[in-house]
């Protein structure tokens, strides 16, 4: 008996964020209440839903990705922990995490399922396919 | 052999997909992979779904 459902993903667990900075060789920047950006907001693209000029720039941890000029901020928008940062390309972000930062939510996604799947004693086993997806078996533990 | 099989690409998009359940218990098997994901935006049932559905149906109804 199967079904298939497909998810949206929220970052609910900030362990698991961490260990995807890890694996994708980023710097976690545990309290840093600033992330690097332009500096300034041009109102050339819409912020995420309930996030405020005055936010951008303001962060609870950070996150350095190496070879980029500007870093990626950790925060809770309405208690939601939510990524802020600046997509210009020559802040050099998107090209490490993705657009929309899809790179990093994959590994966030990949750490947060290995780590539910760990809690409910049951194992993941890993599998890059060709067009960059991951796949994660799971199956009870003998 | 009960399985989960999650597939999460490069643009963040996770798909959960349960196999060898027995009964309508796959809903509930891979529920707690994708509460502690997100929310769900889309369940399609398979055709195994309805065939094993079918079949527990007709278990109650025979008593």
């Amino acid at each position: 008996m199967s079904h298939i459902s497909q998810i949206e993903i929220e970052i609910k667990d900030i362990t698991a964020l961490k260990a995807a900075c890890t694996r994708l060789g980023l710097i976690w920047k545990e309290n840093q209440s600033s992330y690097r950006w332009y500096g300034r907001f041009m109102g050339d693209y819409p912020l995420p839903e309930n996030v405020k000029v005055g936010d951008l720039g303001k962060c609870l941890h950070a996150i350095d990705v190496p070879g980029a000029k500007y870093e990626v901020g950790v925060t809770k928008v309405n208690g939601k922990l939510t990524l802020l940062w600046d997509f210009y390309r020559a802040g050099g972000l998107e090209q490490v995490i993705g657009k929309n930062g899809g790179k990093l939510i994959q590994a966030y996604a990949v750490e947060a399922t290995k780590a539910q799947a760990r809690r409910a004693g049951m194992r993941a086993y890993e599998q890059q396919e060709q067009d960059g997806t991951i796949r994660l078996e799971l199956r009870r533990m003998e | 052999m009960e399985k989960i099989i999650i597939l999460i690409d490069p643009a963040g998009k996770v798909k959960v997909e349960t196999k060898g359940f027995k009964g309508t218990g796959c809903l509930a098997a891979s529920k707690f992979i994708e509460e502690a994901l997100g929310a769900i935006t889309e369940v399609k049932k398979t055709a195994a779904y309805y065939e094993d559905a079918e079949k527990e149906k007709v278990r109650i109804n025979n008593g």
